[in-house]
Formats: structure tokens, sequence, C-alpha cells
């Protein structure tokens, strides 16, 4: 853990360590940390890491393991539907507020045909102050959402919470991120539908019993091929087709170059104005990665080092920090000063409005693509304005995400596969899909 | 056993000497960053407005439903796009191939499948053959919102027109454009603003 701290900057775990220490009255809640926060292993056996914890959690605190008592008693057991009945069907986050969780499922999810669906959204109220824009136009067109209040308890929060969902009787309750929010995680470990799924939200296993959470909805383009795959989740793997597209997405730029996320155009926002503006050298190379600082691991840092060792003009902008810490400014310079890179060639930039951030994508030479956690929705928007993405696939989902969309669009020339890499991408394309060939 | 020995290759220095090579080559290579990002952006299109991923959670999300945790027990549960031909629909039920093109149903699937069956069930005929328009016309899915006043029999028999023509009797390929031509009266407006909540400035995280 002392390794983590000084290596790996996490903001969310630090924010989850301040917690800690300003409550003790829920202790129990605050020692659960997200497994978002695990991350840190995605080069080592997470699966292993996310079951240990998920096992620790239930021993320490035995009430999360619960049944749901409809569950229980053969007699009341819901029958499955059939197909002259809707199909229950439970869409449960905490991240409901604007967020890349509704930005990749929320299209999708909405254009199922309520003639065979009943969609309930359920929404566990985390940390999100205001209401979701997203839950507000379902519920408008005639989409039932059960919301799930917070409470000054944290175990009355959890029978209520149980109590709520469990009354909806659903046929299947899909989480689509488990592992960004600790009340949906504490949640998930209770049994309270007839089938039980959580997906690629955040694309990393539960860690939960595959008795309790039954699958895991992956993507057969971004995984690697089935057996190897299904070594990566305690849950039973589910995988859509390779060789389509996951998710329904509409594109965030329109023809005219305006940004459907503020409404602005980008076209003025050319290099000169960019590099007067963020006080950039305008003629030299730039290799931009604007990866929140978390996904950029420690061997990410490698990366870096070696593109400026490679390019005497090359300049690295990165992603600053969203929540300014003079200790986690520390520690990133330290790792990129360990690594070897020439700070002098390293710009931070903030945050950026979409249509700003869409010019950055589209007047940088290389999109830098995080390793080992890669892009997923940054990758669609760098594709979207034409940028030259380089991706290292991972072995895990999350890092794999890039590959996939290139794969998709049949551009692999910025895909760093090299020899493995054709074997795995044939192996992977025979196992998950044998259309894709075709 | 093959394919784990080439995964386990993924730390060693070659694969990320690799990616420094090639991100350096387009960094300074202007005209093969031209090309590719050319060829980039002329193929981004293709991740957009994919209604074949509806389909395929739709297939999906079925099978965990109707076959519970019985599901996983199968040996091979990846799903392929040609098991999902069936329910391979967009939105309005219109079939796209995986490029996206846009191709004529030939056989009913899903909600269209229901009614034309829900047209035979009224009249009484067996299946497979043809239906008589006063069959479609008063199955559900046109008598509701005929009922409901959210379309209009001037309407109704002016669809009838444009897509069938005259005809009295229907195969169930022309039940197909008139049943998808009849949901497209009641598409759904403004879904285009989910992506537009996506706010850049907020600290949620991007996958």
């Amino acid at each position: 853990m002392q390794t983590f701290f000084t290596n790996f900057i996490n903001p969310h775990l630090s924010f989850s360590l301040c917690r800690l220490c300003c409550s003790i009255l829920f202790f129990f809640q605050y020692c659960l940390f997200s497994t978002f926060s695990q991350e840190v292993y995605l080069n080592e056996d997470l699966r292993n890491s996310t079951s240990k914890f998920y096992q620790l959690a239930v021993k320490a605190w035995p009430h999360f393991n619960y049944v749901a008592p409809h569950l229980l008693n053969e007699k009341k057991k819901k029958p499955k539907p059939s197909r002259d009945t809707r199909i229950r069907l439970g869409v449960a986050s905490a991240l409901f507020g604007p967020s890349s969780v509704t930005a990749d499922f929320g299209e999708t999810m909405a254009r199922l045909s309520r003639k065979i669906f009943e969609v309930i959204y359920v929404d566990v109220r985390d940390s999100r102050p205001l209401d979701s824009p997203y839950l507000l136009k379902r519920a408008s067109k005639g989409d039932q959402v059960v919301e799930i209040k917070l409470a000054y308890d944290e175990k009355d929060w959890l029978d209520e919470a149980r109590k709520s969902i469990a009354a909806l009787d659903l046929d299947i309750l899909l989480y689509l991120d488990l592992t960004m929010s600790n009340k949906i995680q504490r949640l998930a470990m209770s049994r309270l539908a007839t089938v039980q799924a959580t997906s690629h939200g955040h694309p990393v296993t539960s860690g939960i019993d595959k008795s309790v959470m039954n699958f895991f909805v992956s993507w057969g383009a971004a995984e690697l091929p089935l057996e190897e795959a299904k070594t990566h989740y305690t849950e039973e793997l589910m995988m859509l087709p390779a060789d389509s597209l996951h998710q329904y997405y509409k594109p965030l730029i329109s023809k005219s170059g305006v940004s459907s996320v503020t409404g602005m155009p980008f076209a003025q926002f050319d290099r000169k104005v960019l590099a007067r503006d963020f006080k950039i050298p305008a003629e030299d190379n730039w290799y931009l990665c604007m990866q929140k600082p978390f996904k950029r691991h420690p061997l990410f840092d490698d990366l870096i080092a070696g593109v400026l060792a490679n390019d005497s003009k090359g300049l690295v902008l990165l992603h600053d920090l969203y929540i300014e810490s003079e200790e986690h400014r520390e520690i990133i310079h330290d790792r990129l000063v360990r690594a070897g890179v020439d700070m002098n060639r390293v710009h931070f930039i903030p945050t950026l409005p979409h249509h700003v951030l869409m010019a950055f994508y589209k007047e940088s030479d290389v999109v830098l693509d995080s390793y080992l956690a890669g892009g997923c929705t940054t990758t669609r928007e760098a594709i979207e304005v034409g940028a030259a993405v380089v991706t290292l696939p991972a072995n895990y989902l999350g890092g794999r995400w890039s590959l996939a969309y290139f794969m998709q669009i049949g551009v692999l020339d910025t895909v760093s596969i090299m020899y493995w890499g054709f074997f795995s991408c044939f192996l992977h394309l025979l196992d998950n899909s044998d259309n894709f060939m075709k | 056993m093959f394919s784990s020995v080439l995964y386990l290759g993924i730390q060693v220095a070659k694969d990320t000497a690799d990616y420094v090579r090639i991100a350096v080559k387009f960094g300074t290579d202007k005209t093969e960053q031209a090309r590719v990002r050319n060829l980039i952006k002329a193929n981004a299109k293709k991740l957009f407005h994919r209604s074949e991923a509806v389909s395929a959670w739709t297939h999906l999300l079925q099978e965990m439903a109707y076959n519970g945790t019985e599901l996983g027990k199968r040996t091979d549960h990846s799903a392929k796009l040609s098991d999902i031909k069936e329910t391979n629909l967009d939105w309005n039920g219109i079939s796209k191939g995986a490029s996206g093109a846009t191709i004529k149903p030939s056989v009913l699937t899903g909600d269209a499948k229901l009614d034309w069956e829900d047209a035979f069930a009224t009249a009484g005929y067996p299946k497979n053959s043809k239906v008589d328009k006063n069959d479609v016309l008063t199955c559900k899915f046109v008598t509701v919102p005929l009922a409901d006043g959210e379309v209009k029999l001037a309407e109704i028999e002016k669809l009838w027109a444009t897509t069938i023509g005259r005809k009295a009797l229907i195969d169930q390929e022309e039940f197909g454009l008139f049943w998808h031509a009849f949901d497209a009266l009641f598409d759904e407006e403004g879904d285009d603003d989910v992506h537009e909540e996506r706010n850049s400035n907020l600290v949620s995280d991007e996958l």
C-alpha cells in the first residue's frame, strides 16, 4: 500500500482515505475501498486481487451476504419470463449523472425495445449532488426510475436499498458499473434479482462470487480470446459480438464542426491559438495524452520518456491535476523524472471544455493512448477528429478499447502489436468471431 | 497455450519500444501522419449510429432472462453477429449489416414479427401466407394508437397507400414495410441530447 501511495497517484483512494479519517461512525463503509483503487494491479492478477477483496469484505462484514426473501422461497419465486411477457430489466448505477457511463450505455439502454423490456432505472445516489438529466429524460419517456437515497446510517441505507430493489421483482438486474462507487459495490454483494450482471462501465471484474453476480457483459472485440478473457472475471463472461460495435454511439461533433457537448465550434482554435493560449511552442511535435492523471500507470511514464528521447523536437502534453494537490504534483513530477523524462518538454493542460479538447486532438501530431488503462471515450473522440492515436493493447479489457475501435474502423496503422500482436489479433478474431474474418 | 505464451509477451520491452517507435514515426513524418489521419477520419463514421449494438444487447439480455444462470453452463457464449441476425434490428426495426448499410428486411423479427403473428391470430389464417388489409388494421399495434388519438385513420390510409399501394392482401415483407413505416410515426424525438449532458469539465472518469 505504501508503494501504491508513493508511486501511483489515485485521487479516488486518497479521497477515500480522507473520509476514513473523518468518520469513525461509518467505519465499515470507509474501510471498504472501491476496487477502483486496485487498478494499480493491472499488470498482475486482478481477478485474484478483487476476489480476495470480496471474500475479505464478506468475512469482515457478514451482513453483506444477503439473498432477497423472494428468491429463497420456491413458492414466491418468479417464473422465468416467456416471450409473451416483457422482461423486467433493472439498470443500476451510481453514475447516472453526466459521466462516461451514461455516454457509453445511455443511448443503447434508451433504445432497447419497450415492447420486449420494461426498463427500470435504479439510481443509487452516492456523491452526485444534482438530479441526473439522463434519468429525468428517461422518466419523461415513461421509464420507471427508482432512487436509492442516501441515509445517515449505512446499515439502514443498505437494508432500504435491498428492500426497494427486491420489491421490483426484476428478471435481470444489470449494474452498468460496479467499482466506482463503494455504495453500489456493497449493494452488489446481495442477491436481489433472478439474474444479476455487471458490465464495462468500469472495465474490471467485480470480484464477487458468480453465484451472486452471475455475468459480466463485455465486448468480444476488446477482449482477448474467450479462454484467456474468461480468466479475468469472477463472473461468467458474456461477450457482445466482436464484429460489430457494442454500444450505440452518436458523434459528438456535428458536420459543421460544432461540439454537441458545449455547442461551440472549435475550428478557431488552430495550433497558433492553442500554442499562444497554453504557452506551448507551436513548431514542436505535440504528443498529447488527455487521460486523467489516475489513468497514467507508472509503466506509461517509460513510454513518455521513450518518445521524448527519440524525438528531439517532441513535447508531451499531459492532463493536469483536476483537484489541486501539491503532494500529488510532487509525486507526478518525481515519477516522471525517475523514468528519465525531460520535464522541460512536458506541459500540463488543465481540464478543457469539450470543443477546446477536440481542437487539441485535431492539432496535436500524435495522441498517446495511456497504458495499461487505455482510453475508451477519449479514443472515440480523438478518432472523430481524425487524430493519430497510438495505442499499445494491454491484457485487460480497460487497456484494449482503442485496439477494438481501430479494428472496427479497419485502421491498424497506429496499433503497436508487433509480432505477438499479429498472432493475438488473429487468434482473437478466430475465437471471438468467425464472421469478422469474412 | 500458444496464445497464453504470446500474451505474456505484453510487458517485454520490445512492445513498449514498438509503441515509442510508432508514436515517433507519426510525430516526425508529417506525410505519414497526414495519411493515417485521413484514413482514420474517413473511417470514423463506422463507430456511430450502429444499431446492431442495440440488437446485440437485446439478444444477450433475452438469453439471460430466458435461460437464467443455466446460460453460464454453456461452453461457448461469446455472441456472434450471425447468432443475432434474428434480432438485428435498429430502433425502427430496420435491419442493418455490420457495415451499417440498411438492408431490406425479408424476414420479420422482434416486435414486427409479434405483430405479424397478431395479424394472423386476428384472421385465423395459417402461418406464412398473406394477410388482408383489414386484419392488419385491426391489430393492436394499429388500433391502440388510433384509439389514443396518436394517429388518424386518414394517416394510416395514406401510409398504406405509400408503402403497399392498392393491394389488399400482403405478404410478410410487405407487412414489414408497412410496420416499419407505421412505427416510424412514433419515433421519439430529442434523444440526441443524451450525449449533450456530458460535460468534460466534470471529474467523472473517462474510460
